[in-house]
């Protein structure tokens, strides 16, 4: 089993370092970040003083390595264009963009779990079909196209909300709504739980519950219910990683709302590469760490899954 | 030799494993309908579209829908929007096609390659596919627009790179599952090469889980081709695209909705088609695979 361990924990280590060259390639192919901080007329020893300063005018190797042995440190180094602690940054921002998410996470579940479980009850009925239909609606909307019209109808046209930016709670209102709704959250919220359900309520050991007597909603809840919820949590896992890499830009952008989403677009157009690196590497980083957790989690379930 | 009491199990087993019930589901109907209309719509574009889609008249600005001659109204340059919407189409169905073409290809060949040979290609191949499915594309997208400049390619490479992941753990699930079975040890003893054996045996039994993965894959594209479009760095002008036309209309959809509204509802309509049609499949074709994900 620790070998086990070990060799997953090896191979996400792999997957980092791999990822992490990539990035810092990839983003050093967008330009020189100094031609945006200068203006037009700035001469080319102007250009050649601030690179040496912001270090970019060292072998790419060389920048890879100090960038490595910092980050490795914890040190993700400065904004170009804030001019500010990366971390700093981040921070306030993945705080932001939390706030958006896991708002938008909590809906999902309130609106999805109860709805999920009863579809799966009664499967074929007047609620499973709303519960699909809501499903398959929530994943052809585009997100950006729903915004804009929430905020047509309820900003523009009604005027009861506020049309953008982070603020009070009725700034929530919208673009909690509009994540929740499109996407994979309350989509993949519905299926995992009515999917998961009908598979274990078909099971044989519910039957047995059954056969035992236990009353019907120890048997929905305690039993089925908590073995068909395991998908749904590696599912929310893998949601709150994606919402450090910026998964909810979209919606961010149409309320701007100033959120990591924000933070990478406006990163990558100004070629601000610390924040832009930082970002990608803890984002990959965070996936590899739920991967790993998952899969000691499996192969601790199932044996199994060790040998392959 | 089964026993006296045949349970419910074994009944819902016999009903599951009738791959092709009655025809007459209303569901494929309409939604293959729907998408042989689109395809017509954008094959014949030119001719269908009442006006030319980047033909500005500045005179007739914002019309609303149902204005004469304008069904759908014009835009802030007075193109006539259900024209742009015709010609849209084109560019979502052609990135769309492309990419699942490159992507599904790319994708079961690799998950084929990882069952057949196991071990450390497996676990390479695998562990690329995971960092794949999480990693937020709309930020790659962005960064590779910013390197290389927006273009189709562009929209091709990304879209592709976000589907493969998908294709890939289905056919290595698939493969992992055929490679057991008697008839592939008959080919090898009889002296197959595993390409041999991979192109005759194994892809045509996948190719049912393959066409429902490409059906939810294609609904997944056209949305993020839109998104894509609507940061600017999807397929560049002068051809339309409905995400585009969202973002280039939305400054205007407290004064003339109809802007930004329309292409979204095309998007919708097609999107909701492709994953009506994709899990009509799924259900139809093979319950399974609601696991093997």
């Amino acid at each position: 089993m620790s070998r086990y361990i070990l060799g997953r924990v090896l191979q996400g280590v792999i997957v980092l370092v791999g990822a992490s060259i990539l990035i810092f390639v990839l983003v050093r192919l967008t330009g020189n970040p100094v031609y945006l901080l200068l203006p037009m007329e700035a001469s080319q020893e102007e250009v050649a003083r601030v690179s040496s300063k912001l270090g970019l005018d060292k072998p790419i190797h060389e920048q890879y390595l100090i960038f490595a042995s910092n980050t490795v440190r914890g040190d993700f180094g400065e904004s170009i264009r804030y001019k500010r602690p990366v971390a700093e940054l981040l921070g306030y921002r993945f705080q932001n963009s939390l706030r958006l998410g896991g708002a938008a996470l909590v809906l999902a579940i309130l609106i999805g779990l109860p709805l999920g479980v009863l579809a799966a009850l009664r499967r074929g009925g007047a609620i499973d079909i709303v519960a699909r239909g809501i499903a398959v609606f929530g994943q052809s909307v585009p997100s950006f196209w729903l915004g804009i019209v929430l905020i047509a109808v309820f900003a523009g046209w009604l005027k009861v909300l506020p049309a953008a930016l982070m603020g009070g709670p009725e700034t929530y209102v919208l673009p909690v709504i509009t994540l929740t709704l499109t996407g994979f959250l309350l989509s993949g919220v519905l299926r995992f739980l009515r999917s998961g359900m009908l598979e274990e309520l078909g099971a044989e050991y519910i039957k047995l519950a059954r056969a035992k007597g236990q009353p019907e909603r120890v048997v929905i809840w305690k039993h089925a219910f908590k073995n068909a919820s395991t998908p749904l949590v590696t599912f929310i896992g893998f949601y709150l990683a994606m919402l450090i890499g910026g998964a909810s830009l979209v919606v961010e952008t149409v309320f701007a709302w100033p959120g990591v989403g924000t933070l990478l677009y406006e990163a990558i157009t100004s070629r601000d590469f610390p924040v832009v690196q930082a970002v990608a590497l803890i984002t990959v980083a965070g996936f590899v760490v739920v991967n790993i957790l998952i899969d000691i989690l499996y192969g601790y379930l199932d044996p199994r899954v060790r040998y392959q | 030799m089964t026993t006296g009491a045949v349970s419910s199990e074994t009944a819902t087993t016999v009903e599951r494993s009738s791959k092709w019930r009655t025809s007459l589901s209303l569901v494929p109907v309409i939604t293959i309908g729907i998408l042989v209309v689109l395809v017509l719509i954008a094959l014949l574009a030119d001719l269908i579209a009442p006006y030319s889609p980047t033909e500005v008249a500045l005179r007739n600005r914002l019309l609303g829908p149902l204005s004469p001659g304008h069904i759908l109204g014009t835009d802030q340059l007075g193109r006539d929007i259900l024209s742009r919407i015709i010609h849209g189409s084109r560019v979502s169905l052609a990135v769309v096609l492309v990419s699942i073409a490159v992507g599904g290809i790319v994708g079961a060949t690799l998950g084929i390659i990882a069952a057949y040979f196991g071990r450390a290609v497996d676990t390479f191949i695998m562990r690329l596919a995971d960092v794949m499915l999480g990693f937020p594309l709309m930020i790659l997208a962005i960064l590779f627009a910013a390197v290389f400049g927006p273009s189709f390619t562009n929209v091709v490479v990304i879209l592709a790179l976000g589907m493969w992941a998908k294709f890939a753990r289905i056919a290595r699930g698939e493969t992992l599952s055929l490679k057991e079975k008697d008839f592939v040890s008959a080919a090898r003893i009889a002296g197959a090469s595993p390409a041999q054996i991979a192109w005759r045996h194994i892809v045509p039994h996948l190719l049912n889980s393959l066409l429902i993965m490409a059906s939810l894959q294609a609904a997944w594209a056209v949305i993020v081709e839109a998104g894509l479009s609507f940061f600017g760095v999807g397929v560049p002008p002068p051809a339309p695209s409905w995400g585009g036309m969202i973002s280039s209309g939305r400054e205007f959809v407290t004064t003339a909705w109809w802007v930004p509204f329309f292409p979204g509802v095309a998007i919708t309509l097609l999107v909701l088609s492709l994953n009506l049609l994709g899990d009509w499949l799924r259900d139809e074709l093979d319950p399974r695979l609601r696991q093997a994900q």
